[in-house]
């Protein structure tokens, strides 16, 4: 049951101090940063100049209310938007083929096309990703009896959208971008796709969730961004706003984000 | 890695051509066996409906090969690159350039398999033995003939003529590409407005060839073309229509290019 | 034995107490061996490096320890355990004591009413 990552793990433990609490640095470059990154359109403004630096080994939350420019940053980092004007790095290097290739994005919608089996997917993520580990793949299909000679076109939205989490979990990434995971989700996937991000958690790699649904998965992140009108609003652990504050993100957040 | 998206190409497109392919192929062996065993001579009245109905279904395949041909060729940018799927493929870890040059490569098979198929369908329902040698016969006569007045020359002039031909191919699916690619810088009527930037195209490539045109008759090289004996002018001709086309090919594909890669913004 | 949580307390300080009540309650035994820390915040539902910050500091106080190639370890302090499984039942009962004597039983009617309850209770 003991693997090399839990290894490590107990070998960071042995360096900690109560106060600094950090993961072991086995790549000390943060991961994702952004400097004073402008987005723009004709008629509005997406980002207003964000600046954001984020660690490796984090679960982070990417939260705001709709519209904040959530899904813009995402975008930006797996390089289907470019910036306006200012910087966007993922360890170190602008988007581009070596950014995705370390970069594991799931968006809101489902990206497969219908004609294809779930093994002809996983086929397709194993010629265009190394870092795909298909076996695993084939694992998480076999706990939710999903069968991998199925047409994705017989299968019904959440389960195709859990194929695609799936999917998107099995690349040993060293940033996961999940826009909206659990939305629209029922309550048992939701556990089954928190329960996914916890156990394929590893210290290189960083997930950055973005939702408006906080209290369901305030428990897994390690810090929080909060995000309103293209502009960062605060950047804070968990753990940090319980002990400072006495509340919940979710509280917060809603007291932030009042009407 | 292009050519890994290239297989995945041909397999999406495939699906929907083969069958066409196949069900053209079938009718024309069907009308063939109607023409050849002479029954389309022998039955009259009712008798000759199935034979009406083969040829008519015939003609509709056909007609579908080509009409098919053509949409999935926009289809297949479209959906796969600026719709849902782009989601998947932008992230993909190659170039804007490698995604296109993918899609256009397998188009232009497609469009040259449509046409082989068309050809080969019309020969096996005109197939008759003696025709056949005669025409072939006759066929390489021409080029023999040619060859003894005008040389090698006859070869180079053949090759120009389909390089030129291919040429005309990727400039068309360039330019559909680019036109789609424009509309998509649009953020409502994108198909609108993707027909509004083809019709552009169109009259620019339209205007610029009649601008070269005018300009060619009214110069003095047109007195070139009164010595017919040296076959300099058709390679002259042939050579400056390949690479008219290609600097358009060109123009459109960076065209392409830069808008998928900078100006994309999915839904 | 479940998990349970409130939202506006930081996690690892819950996780820190509830590991500690299971092992004062002998869920977890003297010197059993822990599972990983990634199956135990799977199991709880939580983020595994909040789990690490619980573990580490339950390092700290002794309860666990953890040996280089082999995991983590409930102590084999016996005593210590006592010990807190006391300072613990100390903690419950003088908070009870406080609510109940704001009711205004005196300590004779406390000992007389807990006999009688816990009887019923079997």
């Amino acid at each position: 049951m003991t693997t090399d990552k839990n290894k490590l793990l107990y070998d960071s433990s042995e360096n900690d101090t109560v106060s600094n609490f950090t993961n072991s640095n086995l790549d000390n470059n943060p991961i994702l940063e952004c400097k004073n990154l402008v987005k723009s359109y004709a008629n509005a403004e997406a980002l207003k100049g964000i600046d954001l630096t984020i660690n490796r080994g984090r679960i982070v939350g990417l939260l705001g209310p709709n519209g904040s420019g959530k899904s813009t940053i995402i975008k930006l980092a797996n390089g289907l938007l470019t910036p306006s004007s200012g910087e966007i790095l993922i360890a170190g290097n602008k988007p581009g083929i070596e950014t995705k290739k370390i970069v594991s994005y799931l968006p809101e919608r489902t990206y497969l096309n219908d004609w294809m089996k779930v093994s002809d997917v996983i086929n397709f993520f194993k010629d265009f990703y190394d870092n795909f580990n298909a076996e695993k793949a084939y694992e998480m299909l076999q706990k939710l009896n999903i069968n991998p000679n199925d047409k994705l076109k017989t299968m019904s939205k959440g389960t195709k959208e859990k194929v695609q989490l799936i999917l998107v979990m099995s690349r040993e990434a060293d940033l996961y971008l999940l826009d909206e995971p659990i939305a629209g989700v029922d309550p048992a996937a939701r556990d089954y796709i928190l329960n996914t991000i916890i156990t394929n958690y590893n210290e290189n790699a960083t997930i950055i969730i973005s939702t408006h649904l906080i209290s369901d998965i305030e428990r897994v992140l390690d810090d929080v961004v909060f995000i309103s009108y293209g502009k960062i609003f605060l950047t804070k652990s968990v753990d940090e706003i319980r002990e400072d504050e006495g509340k919940s993100v979710d509280t917060l957040f809603r007291e932030v984000f009042k009407c | 890695m292009l050519g890994k998206l290239m297989k995945y190409e041909i397999k999406a497109t495939g699906r929907t051509l083969i069958p066409l392919y196949i069900a053209l192929l079938a009718f024309a062996i069907i009308n063939k066996i109607f023409i050849g065993t002479g029954l389309s001579h022998k039955l009259e009245g009712f008798g000759s409906i199935p034979f009406i109905l083969s040829i008519f279904a015939y003609g509709c395949t056909m007609a579908a090969v080509f009409i098919v041909t053509f949409f999935v060729i926009i289809q297949r940018f479209y959906k796969n690159l600026l719709g849902d799927e782009g989601y998947l493929m932008n992230t993909l870890p190659v170039t804007t350039i490698t995604n296109i040059t993918s899609k256009l490569s397998i188009a232009t098979f497609w469009n040259i398999i449509s046409g082989f198929i068309a050809v080969l369908s019309i020969i096996i329902m005109a197939f008759n033995a003696d025709a056949f040698s005669r025409f072939f016969y006759e066929f390489f006569q021409a080029f023999s003939d040619g060859y003894a007045q005008f040389g090698i020359q006859v070869y180079i002039v053949i090759t120009e003529v389909i390089i030129a031909i291919l040429v005309q191919l990727i400039k068309s699916i360039a330019m559909i590409y680019a036109s789609i690619s424009i509309g998509h810088l649009f953020s409502k009527h994108r198909i609108l407005s993707s027909f509004g930037a083809f019709i552009v195209l169109n009259l620019i490539t339209a205007a610029i060839s009649s601008a070269i045109g005018i300009a060619f008759s009214l110069s003095n090289l047109s007195t070139l073309f009164d010595n017919l004996e040296s076959s300099w002018p058709i390679h002259l001709v042939l050579i400056f229509t390949i690479l008219f086309n290609l600097i358009f090919f060109i123009a459109y594909f960076i065209i392409t290019n830069y808008i998928l890669k900078n100006k994309l913004n999915l839904e | 034995m479940s998990w349970t949580f409130n939202d506006d307390r930081p996690i690892y300080i819950q996780l820190m107490e509830q590991i500690q009540l299971r092992i004062i309650s002998g869920v977890y035994k003297v010197g059993d061996k822990l599972p990983s820390v990634r199956d135990m915040a799977s199991d709880a539902s939580v983020n595994p490096n909040t789990m690490q910050k619980a573990l580490t500091e339950l390092e700290r106080t002794g309860l666990v320890f953890s040996q280089r190639t082999s995991g983590r370890f409930i102590t084999e302090d016996s005593n210590m355990i006592k010990h807190i499984r006391n300072h613990l039942a100390k903690e419950q009962i003088e908070k009870f004591l406080y609510n109940i004597g704001k009711i205004g039983y005196t300590k004779q009617e406390i000992i007389q009413l807990l006999e009688t309850i816990s009887k019923e209770m079997k």
